[in-house]
């Protein structure tokens, strides 16, 4: 047996109380991590990860739903900025004048004029009201999507052809089985504009998967200018496509610089219908969030209690030791800031990795489009951030709540 | 030879369902710098408890409790915590080693409250030494036999320099060599590192390592008597 002699400490001689507070934490988790059981280790994290992926997938599909919506106004309907006749007007009139003045305004990448008409179409029996949307195609193409959202016959050869495009939701029940003949029989639909009626063969068929677009039927202006005169230079509206999407605002002020006759509004303002849209899922998504949030903290703080209270004896025995409270609490903290950041670092794998490409290749289908998972920066990091501090809080109370318990009775297990 | 330990009239009665169960019935004491303490007993005397009194991990009903002098009875919990680190080893009769620790980790963590990462584990380094555990310094508790846990606990309790040592029932769960080995240690530390011992035990052979051995039962002090030791 060697002999022992007593060792002196200079008790005095310390480092700095910050580094000697958390150098136990640190110490403790570096090793917790190392040694545990790490089937349950990665179920802790799994079920974090969880979690945040609740929390980052409700608000990404509703800013999808969102997104999706703006961009198939803009790319189906209303443009970046729309130009509409004075109030006392139904039409503006110099239409050929105003598309020059507005393409020559920087950032415009594209003009086309439109007549937006009430009217009947009738196609193997079936009749339905309508809005006939007369455009130049050749103009049509640079502000919408239409001529790319052809899936059955062909967009407009020229301005001045004689034919109609219609949307997929007009195709009934009884003629949707006639899609595939439509071209090889030369199909026709009967036009009924102001009481009067136009026979006009059909050359192609379009699905933007928005609802009111595909209910529209497209026709060249030159066919309604030859049958209405009044239509001649005059349209119901002028949609003006910009480069990017934002700048709408600073673009509305450059345009009503022109002599463009007509009131210039930005997309937002042009659709109440997306502005009110847009607040019920702003609303939905918030309450989902929060509801959302409350699963994640319960969650948490489930993980974390049973976590902690499994560790009743290892708390009991750092007491014994003379380990101060407020030091074994931080370790608890720090431990559930570390399982919350790899949940939040795996959540992001699993998003970004698996669930964004998965909804990319299989879209969400609803009325207004298809819907893919659209991620706002700041959201996804103030989620993150929000795990963290419910793990925090999820780690520290009942961590809290087990230091307030007698030392004997933890380590006793009482 | 200065005063370590003063118990004055304590008691400690604990709350079975509706039951009230006395476990000390005003015990006094004195304990000296250089004492090695036997207190025995049969279970339930009130030894352990008694222990947890001394040890800062339970507080008495009534009575007061001195510890170098300073009257620890109603201190607050940050003040106990300090005295547990600095001043007391405590060493349970189920080691008490964290599981996730090595044997060396386990020895250094109450020293990293009051000193360097590296300074704490050299000086676990040379107490685990001391007690030839050195070559087990990087297993876990799993890995180690009662004894040899015990054996770090030991050196556990030893890291800080107490000037007290409080042990309750530390062979127990040992067998007989283990045992033998432990309480050896206990001697050559009380003997030749001066430092204060209090130990619990049921076992009437082992009381002839202590200078002075007390007897409970009931909660009560039923008698006094030197050990074979010499302090």
């Amino acid at each position: 047996m060697p002999r022992f002699s007593r060792i002196k400490i200079d008790k005095d001689d310390l480092k700095s109380e910050f580094k000697k507070e958390v150098r136990i934490p640190f110490f403790l988790i570096v090793r917790h991590l190392k040694r545990t059981n790490k089937w349950t280790l990665a179920f802790i994290i799994f079920l974090m990860s969880v979690a945040f992926i609740n929390l980052v997938f409700i608000n990404s599909l509703f800013q999808g739903v969102v997104e999706t919506d703006h961009r198939q106004l803009i790319e189906t309907t209303t443009g970046n900025v729309t130009l509409l006749p004075v109030e006392e007007n139904a039409f503006i009139s110099g239409v050929e004048c105003a598309v020059a003045e507005i393409l020559r305004v920087n950032g415009v990448v594209g003009v086309s004029d439109q007549v937006v008409l009430p009217g009947v179409v009738e196609w193997t029996g079936a009749r339905k009201n309508i809005e006939l949307w007369a455009v130049t195609p050749s103009r049509e193409e640079k502000v919408s999507v239409i001529d790319d959202r052809v899936i059955s016959g062909s967009y407009f050869r020229s301005d001045d052809e004689t034919g109609v495009l219609i949307g997929k939701r007009l195709l009934t029940e009884e003629n949707s089985g006639v899609v595939g003949d439509i071209f090889k029989k030369r199909c026709a639909v009967t036009l009924e504009i102001g009481g009067r009626r136009l026979e006009v063969p059909i050359v192609g068929v379009f699905e933007t998967l928005s609802d009111y677009a595909d209910s529209r039927v497209y026709v060249p202006r030159s066919l309604l200018e030859k049958n209405f005169h009044e239509y001649t230079d005059r349209a119901t509206r002028l949609i003006i496509k910009t480069r990017e999407k934002g700048g709408e605002p600073e673009l509305v002020k450059k345009l009503k610089k022109t002599k463009a006759p007509g009131k210039f509004v930005t997309w937002q303002e042009a659709s109440e219908r997306s502005e009110s849209l847009t607040e019920s899922f702003v609303t939905i998504n918030a309450l989902l969030t929060t509801v959302g949030f409350i699963i994640a903290a319960v969650t948490i703080f489930i993980i974390m209690y049973v976590d902690i209270t499994h560790k009743r004896l290892e708390i009991g025995v750092l007491r014994a030791l003379g380990i101060k409270s407020h030091i074994i609490a931080t370790t608890f903290v720090l431990q559930t800031i570390v399982y919350s950041m790899f949940g939040v670092m795996v959540g992001a794998g699993l998003f970004f990795g698996i669930i964004m490409p998965y909804f990319r290749w299989k879209p969400f289908i609803i009325p207004i489009g298809a819907v893919e998972l659209a991620v706002i920066p700041a959201d996804f990091v103030s989620r993150a951030v929000a795990v963290v501090l419910v793990a925090i809080a999820s780690g520290l109370i009942p961590a809290i709540l087990t230091l307030r318990q007698k030392i004997l009775d933890e380590i006793m297990g009482r | 030879m200065g005063e370590v330990i003063r118990v004055e009239n304590i008691s400690k009665t604990y709350l079975m369902g509706e039951v009230q169960v006395p476990a000390l019935r005003g015990i006094s004491l004195t304990v000296n710098n250089g004492d090695f303490l036997i207190i025995t007993g049969r279970n339930g005397s009130g030894k352990s408890t008694f222990l947890h009194q001394l040890g800062l991990l339970d507080r008495p009903d009534n009575g007061r409790i001195f510890l170098g002098g300073k009257d620890v009875t109603d201190m607050n919990e940050k003040e106990r915590a300090e005295i547990r680190l600095r001043d007391l080893g405590y060493i349970f009769q189920e080691f008490a080693l964290i599981s996730e620790l090595t044997a060396l980790e386990n020895v250094m963590l109450p020293a990293m409250m009051l000193d360097t990462t590296s300074a704490c584990r050299n000086r676990a380094l040379q107490i685990l030494r001391m007690l030839e555990m050195d070559r087990l310094k990087d297993h876990l508790p799993s890995q180690l036999s009662g004894g040899e846990q015990q054996k770090v606990a030991v050196a556990r309790a030893l890291i800080n320099d107490p000037s007290l040592i409080l042990a309750d029932e530390p062979t127990a769960n040992l067998d007989s060599i283990s045992a033998g080995e432990v309480l050896e240690i206990f001697r050559m530390l009380n003997s030749e590192g001066n430092h204060t011992i209090v130990m619990v035990t049921h076992e009437q052979e082992e009381t002839v390592y202590g200078n002075r051995v007390i007897r409970l039962s009931d909660g009560r002090i039923i008698s006094e008597t030197a050990g074979n030791l010499t302090p």
